[in-house]
């Protein structure tokens, strides 16, 4: 156990190595084909040759790449990630308030999704084309189908705008000014707790909706798969209540696949925060990565994709961990 | 078990029919919400208070009509990024420029008047300079006033500020304006302090390098925003400068970059320096996104948004006669303008240039732009917002393409030609434009391809003399409404190489004009600019001007004294209020 756990830190410190590396690059790639070099970007307006030379040494950026290189990664095992050009503050101190927030929309957008596509899929796999199971399917469908910048501001129109002026779904059903969803906007957790549910609502149900879907066809296939095996024939000969099986052995059997997928679309989902952050005005990492590409922030877009990948190759490496827990054969396998 | 089914399954119909009654009502709904929104009744009524669309001085644009309720709070979006900078002597951008005047008292300071009477300058922390015989030595008596943290403003904290303006670490965009004695070398740190800046004890003596008719507007700029001499000699960001340092009507009570920001009434502002400020409290949200704006002022969130509406909001915005009051539009201080790079081929000739222009369809350019609710074209490389504008047409709005195929024989060149258009294509309009341009030029024998990037990136690529940009589109927004603004930093013959100088603009023959006309003051100055416009345009034709954008705005039904000032190119928040 101990050699697989060792393994698999092994392996996500070599991934965010390589990670860092490709982020730093672009530091230089962009650079190179947009002549803004950083000390370009940092000097202010209509800089001379001389200023321009002092804020190259200040940056560093006239050093050898090696030392860069080394700076940069130094930087980064104590937490700094260098020093925003244009909001003129450490990166760390911006980026570590957003990945909360992102972290807020991300894990709150599993909760949903896993609540809706978990009764779904079990129910799907009970009882394969009823009508229940049909419009569970159907809704699947629409799911994956739907992109997530359609939803968010869809949500944001019919459930938080048209109800301040009456109208639930385009019939004037409530009074004027009626107030169901903030249309945007954030509320930091330690200001108030309820507030920043009510406000993460809508951006929770974007989120959720396309992972929803997914996960409520891999719940009901894995399920069915599992429901046709011969311990459950012999279970429910034994008298087990379905709930019983459900839970203790079907569930139990489904639930390592399932982490697995978790841990790697966790890391894709990561992208998807990009529009619900902007649609909903958060001020998570996907609207900070955005806002700095449009700026040519380097250290903050260096900063983001470093912080992101750090982030997903971290939850990757967690769920391979968490598979090993609940699956043996992986850790006797692999390790 | 098998009635137990039985049960189940006629209460499972049940609940079908059920939910399909529901999913069929929700369908019916969405159909009629979407039909609903997207009603929009009567022909365009978009008013054009402040300089309407020809520049001319129009009425007062007030929303609403209301008594401002001085307990009023007033609710304002932010797109991201909007704020540039917080640091008082480093903001640049349009956005904060507004948010400059309602937290800063400077020397000298703009009209709150709407329309063109908002570029008049009038007294501020200062009364009307006294300037000395030959135009080189400006002197502005203070007046009372202090500061938010209630120390009172002296000469000694102006001539600070202008140092700290200077200093390269704080690296001003506008510092380059001052041609004041000594300047040179304090930024070189060679010397202490600026030799040509003294003080008295109610005084401060600006001592220039040469005649400067403009130093009134250059001293009215917002990053000449006083603040006291301990103010730390790096860029500010956590807004401390003006919570302490505030001289408007305003004060910063709070700051989150990025996400909030908190005004209230200055408790030490001498309303002598004018009746400004018409609410308790402006709460400032940031990083509301364009397409959100609109519905959040509908919907009572906001009573201003200082992003640009997307063009199909202001498109149905300007239609709804319901909205007619709560809708502005007005001219301005800018140009969008197709520069021609005059050090490149085909660009270097300059039949090629006057034929570009002839072959634009000026016309085209304004319904792809999104209307005439934001931009009216124009020929002229200054906007109507300075003092004496005329309108001299040079070229026509309609494409002549019998004079553009004239011009380009005439050139000598063996058509078709090869070139490319600059653009970005992070914002609506920039990309439609440039196929307006790539269409019209096709038909006297220009061939140009797109090339698009993001905002910054483009910028940088145009201001790049080495990258050699043959033509771009860009708009430029006038730091102060003077020809000096635009003529003297985008077009200056004998500054071909300058970051602003996107065309390198290098007809040396043009430069005794741009000398005589710098040294005049007044209104002989601002016509002999107009005359310097319309002879370089003709003659010479580095640009091919296209519109002059107007700000298109949207507010809340409570708002109330709705000024655009011209100067800032922005909202002016020391007029607007809301209604209790």
């Amino acid at each position: 156990m101990t050699r697989f756990v060792l393994r698999r830190l092994g392996g996500g410190v070599v991934q965010v190595v390589i990670i860092t590396f490709l982020a730093w690059m672009l530091f230089f790639v962009i650079a190179r084909y947009t002549g803004a070099t950083p000390a370009l970007r940092a000097a202010g307006r209509n800089p001379s040759p001389q200023r321009l030379a002092e804020v190259s040494h200040k940056l560093g950026t006239d050093r050898s790449y090696v030392v860069q290189y080394a700076r940069f990664l130094k930087g980064i095992f104590v937490g700094d990630f260098g020093y925003s050009f244009n909001q003129r503050r450490p990166v760390s101190v911006i980026l570590f308030p957003a990945a909360r927030a992102t972290a807020a929309v991300v894990l709150g957008g599993v909760v949903v999704w896993m609540l809706v596509a978990v009764p779904v899929g079990a129910y799907g796999a009970l009882r394969p084309r009823s009508v229940g199971d049909v419009m569970g399917r159907t809704f699947a469908i629409l799911g994956m189908s739907i992109p997530i910048f359609w939803v968010a501001p869809m949500l944001s129109y019919f459930l938080a705008f048209q109800p301040t002026q009456g109208v639930l779904f385009g019939l004037h059903l409530l009074p004027k000014g009626t107030r169901i969803f903030p249309i945007d906007g954030y509320v930091r957790f330690g200001t108030n707790p309820g507030q920043w549910a009510h406000h993460l609502l809508l951006p929770w149900l974007a989120y959720a909706t396309t992972f929803a879907a997914i996960y409520a066809r891999y719940i009901r296939t894995l399920t069915i798969e599992q429901l046709s095996e011969d311990y459950v024939r012999t279970a429910l000969a034994k008298g087990m209540r379905t709930s019983r099986l459900l839970i203790r052995h079907v569930g139990r059997n489904v639930s390592p696949i399932l982490t697995v997928l978790l841990g790697v679309d966790i890391g894709i989902a990561l992208g998807g925060t990009l529009f619900v952050e902007t649609v909903f005005n958060i001020p998570g990492l996907g609207y900070t990565g955005i806002n700095s590409i449009q700026t040519l922030d380097y250290p903050l877009v260096t900063g983001v994709i470093t912080f992101a990948a750090i982030v997903a190759v971290g939850a990757n490496t967690v769920v391979d961990l968490a598979h090993g827990f609940l699956d043996p054969r992986v850790r006797v396998g692999r390790g | 078990m098998r009635n137990r089914t039985h049960d189940e399954s006629r209460s499972r119909r049940t609940r079908v029919r059920r939910t399909r009654t529901i999913a069929a009502a929700l369908l019916i709904a969405l159909v009629a919400a979407a039909c609903g929104s997207s009603k929009s009744s009567t022909p365009a009524t978009t008013k054009t208070p402040g300089t309407g669309t020809t520049g001319t001085t129009g009425t007062t644009p007030a929303a609403g009509g209301g008594t401002p309720d001085p307990n009023g709070v007033i609710k304002v979006g932010m797109a991201k990024g909007d704020i540039d900078s917080i640091d008082p002597n480093r903001w640049y951008a349009a956005i904060t420029w507004g948010l400059a005047n309602g937290l800063c008292t400077t020397l000298l300071r703009y009209d709150d008047k709407p329309g063109n009477a908002g570029v008049n300058i009038v007294p501020g922390l200062a009364d009307m300079p006294t300037v000395s015989t030959d135009g080189t030595e400006y002197t502005f008596k203070l007046r009372a006033a202090k500061f938010a943290n209630g120390d009172p403003i002296t000469p000694a904290d102006v001539k600070f500020t202008f140092e700290r303006m200077a200093h390269p670490d704080i690296a001003t965009g506008s510092d380059g304006y001052m041609q004041i004695v000594g300047k040179d070398d304090f930024v070189a740190k060679k010397a202490t302090e600026i030799s040509g800046i003294t003080t008295t004890a109610d005084s401060v003596i600006f001592k220039l390098a040469g005649p400067d008719g403009s130093f009134p507007y250059k001293v009215s700029l917002p990053t000449t925003c006083p603040v006291g001499k301990d103010a730390p000699l790096t860029p500010n960001t956590d807004g401390s400068l003006m919570m302490k340092y505030a001289s408007g009507p305003y004060v910063i009570k709070s700051y989150t970059p990025e996400e909030s920001m908190v005004w209230v009434r200055n408790p030490n502002y001498n309303s002598a320096l004018g009746d400004r400020g018409k609410a308790k409290e402006i709460d400032f949200t940031m990083g509301v996104d364009p397409a959100q704006a609109a519905l959040k002022i509908k919907a009572g969130d906001l009573d201003l948004y200082t992003g640009n509406f997307p063009a199909a909001d202001v498109s149905q915005l300007s239609k709804d006669a319901s909205l007619k009051s709560q809708v502005f539009s007005a001219a301005r201080p800018a140009i969008l303008t197709l520069f021609l790079n005059n050090t490149v081929a085909p660009f270097d000739n300059v039949k090629v240039r006057q034929a570009v222009n002839f072959a634009i369809n000026r016309n085209q350019i304004q319904k792809v732009w999104g209307g005439p609710a934001v931009g009216t074209p124009t020929d002229q490389i200054l906007p109507p917002s300075v003092p004496e504008y005329r309108d001299y047409s040079a070229y026509p709005n309609e494409p002549d393409l019998t004079k553009a195929k004239a011009l380009m024989a005439e050139s000598g060149l063996t058509l078709p030609v090869k070139t490319q258009i600059h653009t970005r294509n992070d914002v609506a309009g920039f990309t439609e434009a440039s196929e307006v341009i790539q269409a019209n030029l096709k038909e006297i024998g220009i061939n140009v391809e797109i090339v698009g990037t993001i905002g910054s990136v483009d910028q940088q690529a145009d201001s790049d003399a080495t990258q050699k940009t043959p033509m771009g589109i860009v708009t430029f927004s006038m730091d102060f409404p003077d020809g000096q603004a635009f003529l003297n930093l985008l077009l200056d013959p004998g500054k071909p190489d300058f970051g602003g100088s996107y065309a390198r603009f290098n007809d040396k023959s043009f430069i005794p004009d741009y000398e005589a006309v710098a040294a005049l003051t007044g209104a002989a100055r601002s016509k002999a600019y107009l005359d310097l416009d319309q002879k370089v345009m003709t003659n010479a034709a580095p640009w091919a001007p296209l519109l002059v954008p107007a700000r298109f705005d949207f507010v809340s039904s409570r708002l109330t004294g709705y000024t655009y000032s011209q100067a800032m190119d922005n909202v002016n928040y020391n007029t607007v209020g809301v209604t209790g």
